[in-house]
C-alpha cells in the first residue's frame, strides 16, 4: 500500500474489529480480519493488542477451546469511547481529504 | 525452523523483559501458533521471519520498561534490537511528553489534527510493518543525546587543553608510571616463578640426596639409610610444592594480568563512570 498506517489508525482498525465480536476474538481471527482490510505482517499486532490492553481499551480473558486455553480480547467501555472518538475524528478527517482530492477542480 | 524452534529462540531473545511481558508475548504466539494449525506453522514462521525481529517488536513498544535506556546511548545504535529498543524508548508516555510539539512537527502525520486525541495516542508515529527506520527514529534519536554530546565536547577540549599545557610533565610521569606498574608487574611474575623453580629444585635435590644414599649405603648403611630417608623426604616435599605453587601460579597469574589491565584502563574507566 502507498500510504502507511499510523498507529492512532492502527489502533482504531484494532478496535473496530474486536469490537465486532460480543463476546470478544482472539490473536490469529484478529490478525486475518485485519488483513482483509490492510498489509499488516503477523508481528505487528501483538505489540498494538498488549498496548491496547495496558491502556485499558481492551481487556482479555481465557477461555476453553480444545483443551486448552485461548486468550480473547474484549473492548472495554473506555475502548468504545476511544473507537466512538477515532470514528469521529476519522470522518472529519476522511471527508476533508475527499474534498481535498476530489473537489479540486470547483476551487 | 520449526515452531518449537521459533518459540525457544523467542523466549531466549525476551529474557531482558519484565516476566509478564514475556509470558503474555509467548502466550499470545503460541495461541496464534495453535489457531493457524499446524497445516500452516511453516507458513506463519516464514512470515513471522526472524524471531529477532519478532522480539525487537515486542520490545519496542515497551520502551523504558527494560530500565537501561542510557546502554543504549552509550553504545552508539549498531545493534538493531537496540534501535528498535531505543525509538520507543523517547516514545514512552511520560517522555513523549517532553518532545511532543516538536515531535508533531516532524512526524509525517503532523498536518493531522491529533489535538482531540488522548495525549497517550498522539505520542505515537508510523508504527506498522518495518517502519522504524523512518524519520520519527532519526528524530527523536538526536533530541535524547542532545545534552550528553554538549557535555562530552566540553570533556574533550579540556583533556586536549590539559594535555597541550601539561605534555613536558604529563608524558615523562606516565612514562615513568607505566614503566613502574609493568615492573611491578614482571615482579610478582617473577616472584610466582621462583616458586616453581624453588619447588622443582627441592625436589630434584631430593632424587640426588636418595641416589647419594644408595651409593653410600654400601660402606656406611646408617649414613646410607639416613640419607635415602632424607632424599625420600626431601623429593615429597619438593613434589608437593611443586604441584601448589604451579596451582597458586594458575590461579594468582590471570588474577595478577587482569589485575594490571584494570590498572591501565583505571584513569579512563573513571572518566566514563563521571
Amino acid at each position: 500500500m502507498v500510504f502507511n498506517t499510523g498507529a492512532a489508525l492502527l489502533d482504531a482498525i484494532v478496535l473496530a474489529v474486536v469490537s465486532r465480536e460480543r463476546e470478544g476474538t482472539y490473536g490469529y481471527k484478529i490478525t486475518q480480519d485485519v488483513r482483509k482490510t490492510i498489509e499488516v505482517s503477523e508481528s505487528t499486532l501483538y505489540p498494538v493488542l498488549r498496548r491496547l490492553q495496558k491502556d485499558e481499551c481492551l481487556e482479555v480473558y481465557d477461555r476453553q477451546i480444545d483443551g486448552r486455553n485461548r486468550r480473547y480480547y474484549k473492548v472495554t467501555v473506555k475502548g468504545t469511547a476511544q473507537l466512538d472518538l477515532y470514528r469521529t475524528e476519522w470522518k472529519s478527517y476522511s471527508i476533508k481529504i475527499n474534498e481535498l482530492f476530489e473537489g479540486g477542480i470547483s476551487v | 525452523m520449526n515452531r518449537i524452534e521459533f518459540m525457544t529462540e523467542l523466549a531466549a531473545l525476551l529474557q531482558d523483559v519484565p516476566q509478564e511481558e514475556r509470558r503474555d508475548a509467548m502466550k499470545y504466539y503460541n495461541d496464534y501458533f495453535d489457531d493457524a494449525g499446524e497445516e500452516n506453522e511453516q507458513q506463519v514462521i516464514a512470515e513471522l521471519g526472524d524471531p529477532a525481529k519478532v522480539a525487537a517488536t515486542i520490545k519496542a513498544d515497551l520502551g523504558s520498561f527494560t530500565g537501561e535506556q542510557g546502554e543504549y546511548t552509550e553504545k552508539g545504535y549498531q545493534d538493531s534490537r537496540f534501535e528498535n529498543k531505543e525509538m520507543p524508548a523517547g516514545r514512552d508516555y511520560q517522555e513523549g511528553y517532553h518532545y511532543g510539539g516538536s515531535y508533531q512537527d516532524s512526524s509525517r502525520d503532523g498536518g493531522y489534527d491529533r489535538g482531540s486525541y488522548q495525549s497517550s495516542d498522539s505520542q505515537r508515529s508510523e508504527y506498522t510493518g518495518n517502519h522504524y527506520q523512518d524519520g520519527g527514529y532519526a528524530y527523536e534519536n538526536s533530541s535524547e543525546q542532545t545534552p550528553p554530546k554538549t557535555n562530552h565536547l566540553l570533556k574533550i577540549c579540556l583533556i586536549i587543553l590539559l594535555i597541550i599545557v601539561g605534555a613536558p610533565i604529563i608524558i615523562p610521569v606516565a612514562i615513568a608510571a607505566a614503566a613502574v606498574v609493568f615492573a611491578a608487574g614482571v615482579a610478582l611474575f617473577a616472584v610466582f616463578f621462583t616458586l616453581v623453580i624453588a619447588s622443582v629444585a627441592v625436589a630434584f635435590a631430593g632424587v640426588c640426596v636418595f641416589i647419594a644414599g644408595l651409593v653410600s649405603l654400601i660402606p656406611e648403611i646408617a649414613v646410607g639409610l639416613a640419607l635415602i630417608g632424607t632424599g625420600l623426604i626431601l623429593t615429597a616435599v619438593g613434589i608437593v610444592a611443586t604441584v601448589a605453587s604451579v596451582r597458586l601460579c594458575v590461579i594468582v597469574l590471570p588474577g595478577i594480568c587482569r589485575g594490571f589491565i584494570w590498572l591501565c584502563r583505571w584513569p579512563f574507566q573513571r572518566k566514563a563512570v563521571a
